[in-house]
């Protein structure tokens, strides 16, 4: 057991679990081998802000923010999400394949097994390529990490990395949710068809629809029969910063599971100015009608996105989590020496 | 009933789900990052013991089951019945041992435990996370097959039999984890 911390009041605690020592040791290994593999295949490693005044607005993720004070000046500055856009702009200046690797921080997350409030994130992006490219990339990052190919066992289950299990969000939803392709995008429908299976509906959005019976009936399916799964073809309201399809209703976007947990979210990314200002404003309306924290819009990536931002595509991934499912833990609290719950 | 948003669920709380009653033993919180946050529960219906997942949009509202608790005595068992006393009022309560589920074993005539009521219906019964309980009968173990990860199985005074360390004797006081009913320490005193 921990040693608890003796001053703190409040839902937060200090906990000293040295116990975790091993495991720790394992994950530092295993950050290396991280960056072992992106150096060796040209990836620049960029060292970012955690700190900034401005954001890229996103609807669904509250963030953490403070204040610099400086003689009577005083501004708001807010801890990153992600780095995404930092390294956009240097993206658009040139620098090529790179990646980041560090913390990153996502405020109202309850402490779990799968989640933190601060994390370690990895996100990677390759010049020239779509998702789909960088799928590739990725089995064989996953493919040097299992350095003795001989695959993991993660919830009793057999994980190999010779191959994707590839499939659409509409082929997913078709083959777990009995929700067919017609009713996954028409809103209308598909509440209709929630209704039935007994979900709420009045007052909820099909967005928080779709991520409940997502989740309910979906999420735990995949990556679960061999190897992992890479989920793709988002409806275009969860396009995020994602180019669309040419169907006109799905985006190029993938996220892809181990034992049923989401280890990483791909996109192609999007570089129409236009199209990604429409974005920005529509997750700013909606930050604001959720009465979440308000920030600046980040407008000098904007401009920077004018300059061009080359054919691109780009991951994210939650480190701890992937070395929770590699390294065959039950937690991500379970490689830390110190933990904050 | 009253009814409580997703979000603010947690462990002990029992609830409403497609008509019957359910124990919360377990919630996370989730915020997958496309739609709104998420509130996983796990949770165990008493009468069946059956345990499932379910997850809630972080703001629904969930219906809560109105529920009170006593702390009673327990008798005796007879067949799949058991019988506990009210510490206070003196009232006795038959449960059903599927509602204690796999832990009734350790149950122990005259020790005290936590029922909880709905409807003057007892619902669950709380055990803690351990119990304390005499070997009545062990086995001296084969000298030379000492290594600690061999186990040895030991009756409870309460007829019980669990998997036990080669180094405990008749008479000693074990402590159990009722759920899983695996060994955590000896404590005698």
């Amino acid at each position: 057991m921990g040693k608890e911390s003796k001053n703190n009041n409040g839902i937060m605690q200090i906990k000293t679990t040295i116990e975790n020592l091993e495991n720790y040791k394992k994950y530092l290994n295993f950050t290396r081998s991280i960056k072992q593999f992106l150096d060796s295949r040209g990836y620049l490693d960029v060292e970012v802000p955690v700190l900034s005044p401005a954001l890229i607005p996103e609807s669904s993720i509250e963030v953490f923010a403070t204040d610099f004070v400086y003689k009577s000046e005083n501004q708001k500055l807010f801890l990153t999400p992600s780095p995404e856009l930092f390294i956009k702009r240097l993206l658009v200046e040139g620098v090529g394949d790179c990646y980041y690797l560090g913390k990153s921080f996502r405020n109202y997350e309850l402490q779990g097994s799968l989640h933190s409030i601060e994390f370690n994130m990895l996100e990677f992006y390759k010049v020239g390529t779509d998702y789909m490219g960088l799928a590739d990339e990725l089995l064989k990052m996953l493919q040097f990490l299992d350095s003795d190919n001989v695959g993991i066992i993660y919830k009793g289950s057999v994980i190999k990395f010779d191959k994707w299990d590839k499939i659409t969000v509409a082929e997913a939803f078709g083959k777990y949710a009995n929700i067919n392709e017609e009713t996954l995008f028409d809103h209308s429908k598909f509440l209709e068809a929630a209704k039935l299976k007994g979900y709420q509906v009045e007052g909820f959005d099909y967005e928080e629809v779709f991520s409940q019976m997502y989740t309910n009936e979906v999420e735990k399916k995949l990556g679960i029969d061999g190897y992992p799964t890479l989920l793709y073809d988002y409806p275009k309201e969860f396009a995020s910063l994602a180019k669309m399809n040419k169907d006109g209703k799905t985006s190029q976007r993938f996220e892809f599971y181990i034992g049923g947990v989401e280890l990483g979210n791909c996109y192609s990314e999007l570089a129409n100015v236009q199209e990604q200002k429409i974005r920005f404003e529509h997750d700013q309306e909606q930050r604001k009608q959720s009465q979440m924290n308000q920030y600046p819009t980040d407008t000098s990536f904007l401009k920077s996105l004018e300059k061009g931002l080359p054919v691109c595509s780009g991951i994210a991934i939650g480190v701890e989590r992937l070395a929770m499912v590699l390294l065959g833990l039950d937690g991500i609290e379970k490689m830390k020496l110190i933990n904050i719950k | 009933m009253p009814s409580v948003e997703a979000v603010k669920l947690k462990k002990g709380d029992f609830i409403e789900y497609q008509g019957s009653v359910w124990a919360i033993i377990d919630t996370d919180f989730y915020n997958p990052g496309k739609g709104s946050a998420l509130m996983k529960v796990k949770v165990r219906n008493p009468e069946s013991g059956k345990v499932i997942d379910h997850t809630y949009k972080s703001n629904e509202k969930i219906e809560q089951m109105e529920v009170t608790g006593a702390d009673m005595q327990f008798l005796y068992r007879e067949n799949d019945t058991l019988f506990f006393m009210d510490d206070k009022t003196y009232e006795q309560y038959e449960v059903p041992t599927d509602v204690a589920g796999e832990s009734a074993k350790f149950l122990k005539d005259g020790n005290s435990y936590y029922l909880y009521i709905h409807d003057g219906q007892p619902l669950d019964i709380n055990m803690g996370a351990s119990v304390g309980l005499k070997v009545v009968q062990a086995e001296e173990v084969v000298k030379g097959n000492t290594s600690t990860n061999v186990k040895k199985e030991v009756t409870l005074e309460t007829g019980a039999k669990i998997m036990v360390p080669p180094f405990i004797k008749t008479g000693d006081i074990v402590s159990i984890n009722p759920e899983s009913g695996e060994y955590r320490s000896r404590v005698n005193e």
